[in-house]
C-alpha cells in the first residue's frame, strides 16, 4: 500500500480539489483507494454533500474508539471509499491536534487500511501544524499544488524549509512533487509564475500535468461530484486528472497486477 | 517583470531543495553548433514563436523557448536515416521535407492530423519514436503494421473532445489557440483553449529530444498555415 500526502503551506492552492479528483482517477484506474480528510474544516465533506459532511469520521475515530470500517463511507466507485474528517466541537478539533500530532494514531489507522487498499491520499489542511506533521512521518510521499500566482511562489522557500526540517527527523520523504494548478491562460502574471516555476525548479519534482484554471471545476464543486462525474460525457479537466493519475502511478511506482484470469478478453 | 523568486538567491533557492529532498536541477550544457557540411545551412531564428494562433487575442500569453540553447539546422536531411554526431558529439540538426501542399488543404482537424502525420513520419525516419505520457510507443517504428499515424491519434482525441461539448453542433473555430510547449526531455503538451470548455492539454512524449529549433521547423508549415 502507499500513502500519499496532499500538503501545502498556502491555504487555497486547489488541495483538496486535487486529492479528491486524484483519487477518484486512481480508483476509476482500478486502485483500491481511500481519502481520508486531515483537515478540521472537513474539506472533504463539503465538497461532496452535507451528508458526508456530517458522518461520523476521523474525528469519531480518533477522539471516541469508533471502529475504522463503520467510518469509511463508500462512494459509487467500489473502488474508493471517503473517511471524512467527521463533526467537531472547537474543544474536539484542538484535542486533535494532539491526538494525531506525534503520527501515532495515523501509523494505526494506516496499518487498518493495509489489507484492502492499494493507495491511501490524505488531504492535510494547509501550513504545518501538528495534525500534517502527524501525517509526514506516516506517509511514503508527498504532493504540492501551487496555485499559478506570486502569493503562492514566495512561500515556497517556507514550505521547503518545513519540508527539510521534516527530512531531518524522519527516513527520507519521497517528494513526489509539485502539481501547477489554477494555471489561467487569460492572465499574462499566471503565465509569467507558470514560466517562472518551470525555469526554477528541479524538473523531476514538477509534474508535467497542469491544471487549468477552470470553471468546470466550479460546477463540480456546486454539484458535489469530482470532475468525472460532473456529465456524462468527460469534461476536458477530468482529463487531465486521468494524465495525472497516471503520472502519480509512475511517480509512486504503483504496479499494476496482472489480469487474474487468463482468458481475458474483449469478447468469447 | 520583477519575479516572483526573485526575492531569493537561485542558488540558496536550489540549497533549498536539495535540503528538501527534491532531486535538484541538472544545468542543461548548451548544445554546440555542428561543423555545417553546407556553409550557407539556414540557421533558424531563436526567435520563433511555439505558438500557433489560430485567432490571435490580445489577452494570450503564450510561453516560449527563449531559454533553450540555439542551435543551427542542416539542410541534409533526406539522405540521413538517424540522427547523427557530429565528430564533437554534439547532434547534427536536420531540416524536416517540405510540407505537402495537398495535406494543407480540408478542416482544421484533418489539417492538424496531415501534419502532425508529417511531422512525425520525418521524426521516424530519424529513429525516432513517439510515446505517451507513461513513456510507452504510440508509433513503434519495430512493428510497422500496428502503427498508429500520431495524425489520426491527435485527430480522435480533438474530435473526443468536440463530442463532449455540451452543444455537439459547435465544430472547430471553437479553438482559439494552440500553445506547443516541449520541455528538455521531450515531453510535448498541447494546449488549446476551447470556448465552453477552457484549457485543454494533450501531453506526449517526443521519446527523442526534438530541439527547441527543429521543433520550430515543424511548426513553421502550420503556422503558415493559420497565419
Amino acid at each position: 500500500m502507499k500513502t500519499l500526502l496532499i500538503s501545502s503551506e498556502k491555504g487555497g492552492v486547489g488541495r483538496t480539489t486535487i486529492a479528491l479528483n486524484l483519487a477518484y482517477a486512481l480508483a476509476k484506474r482500478g486502485w483500491r483507494t481511500s481519502l481520508v480528510d486531515l483537515d478540521p474544516q472537513g474539506g472533504v465533506g463539503r465538497l461532496l454533500s452535507p451528508k458526508v459532511m456530517q458522518a461520523p469520521g476521523l474525528c469519531q475515530y480518533a477522539l471516541e474508539g469508533h471502529p475504522l470500517p463503520t467510518l469509511m463511507y463508500a462512494t459509487r466507485l467500489k473502488s474508493l471509499q471517503v473517511l471524512p474528517f467527521g463533526p467537531s466541537t472547537p474543544q474536539e478539533r484542538a484535542s486533535m491536534s494532539v491526538a494525531l500530532g506525534d503520527g501515532a494514531l495515523l501509523k494505526q489507522l494506516l496499518d487498518e487500511l493495509e489489507t484492502s487498499n492499494d493507495i491511501v491520499i490524505f488531504d492535510a489542511p494547509s501550513g504545518f501544524g501538528p495534525i500534517v506533521q502527524g501525517a509526514y512521518w506516516n506517509v511514503d510521499s508527498v504532493i504540492s499544488p501551487l496555485r499559478a500566482d506570486p502569493l503562492t511562489l514566495r512561500g515556497i522557500p517556507q514550505f521547503l524549509e518545513q519540508l527539510a526540517w521534516i527530512q531531518e527527523q524522519r527516513e527520507p520523504l519521497d517528494i513526489a512533487g509539485f502539481i501547477i494548478n489554477m494555471w489561467d491562460i487569460q492572465d499574462p502574471t499566471s503565465a509569467e509564475v507558470v514560466q517562472e516555476i518551470q525555469q526554477s525548479f528541479p524538473e523531476p519534482t514538477l509534474f508535467r500535468t497542469m491544471l487549468p484554471l477552470d470553471r468546470q471545476v466550479m460546477k463540480a464543486a456546486a454539484k458535489g461530484v469530482p470532475l468525472g462525474l460532473l456529465s456524462r460525457n468527460l469534461v476536458p479537466t477530468a482529463s487531465l486528472f486521468d494524465q495525472l493519475a497516471m503520472e502519480c502511478e509512475s511517480k509512486l511506482s504503483l504496479i499494476e497486477k496482472e489480469p487474474e484470469d487468463e482468458n481475458f478478453a474483449l469478447v468469447d | 517583470m520583477k519575479t516572483s523568486l526573485s526575492w531569493i538567491e537561485p542558488n540558496k533557492l536550489q540549497q533549498l531543495f536539495a535540503h528538501a529532498g527534491c532531486a535538484t536541477r541538472v544545468p542543461t550544457p548548451p548544445v554546440q553548433p555542428p561543423p555545417s557540411p553546407i556553409p550557407s545551412a539556414p540557421v533558424l531564428s531563436s526567435s520563433v514563436s511555439s505558438t500557433i494562433s489560430l485567432r490571435p487575442t490580445q489577452d494570450s500569453h503564450p510561453l516560449s523557448f527563449s531559454d533553450f540553447p540555439q542551435v543551427e539546422v542542416s539542410n541534409d536531411h533526406l539522405s540521413q536515416p538517424s540522427l547523427p554526431s557530429s565528430p564533437t558529439g554534439a547532434l547534427q540538426l536536420l531540416r524536416p521535407p517540405p510540407f505537402p501542399e495537398e495535406s494543407r488543404k480540408g478542416p482544421l482537424e484533418v489539417v492538424l492530423g496531415n501534419y502532425l502525420d508529417w511531422a512525425l513520419t520525418w521524426k521516424e525516419g530519424r529513429g525516432g519514436y513517439i510515446a505517451n505520457h507513461e513513456g510507452l510507443p504510440i508509433v513503434n517504428n519495430n512493428i510497422p503494421d500496428s502503427m498508429i499515424p500520431m495524425g489520426s491519434y491527435l485527430t480522435s482525441q480533438l474530435n473526443s473532445f468536440r463530442e463532449q461539448f455540451i452543444e455537439p453542433d459547435i465544430v472547430f473555430p471553437m479553438i482559439d489557440q494552440i500553445i506547443f510547449q516541449m520541455d528538455a526531455e521531450g515531453y510535448l503538451t498541447m494546449t488549446w483553449l476551447q470556448t465552453g470548455q477552457g484549457l485543454v492539454t494533450l501531453g506526449l512524449w517526443l521519446a527523442e529530444i526534438l530541439t527547441p529549433h527543429e521543433f520550430d521547423a515543424l511548426c513553421d508549415p502550420l503556422r503558415s498555415i493559420l497565419e
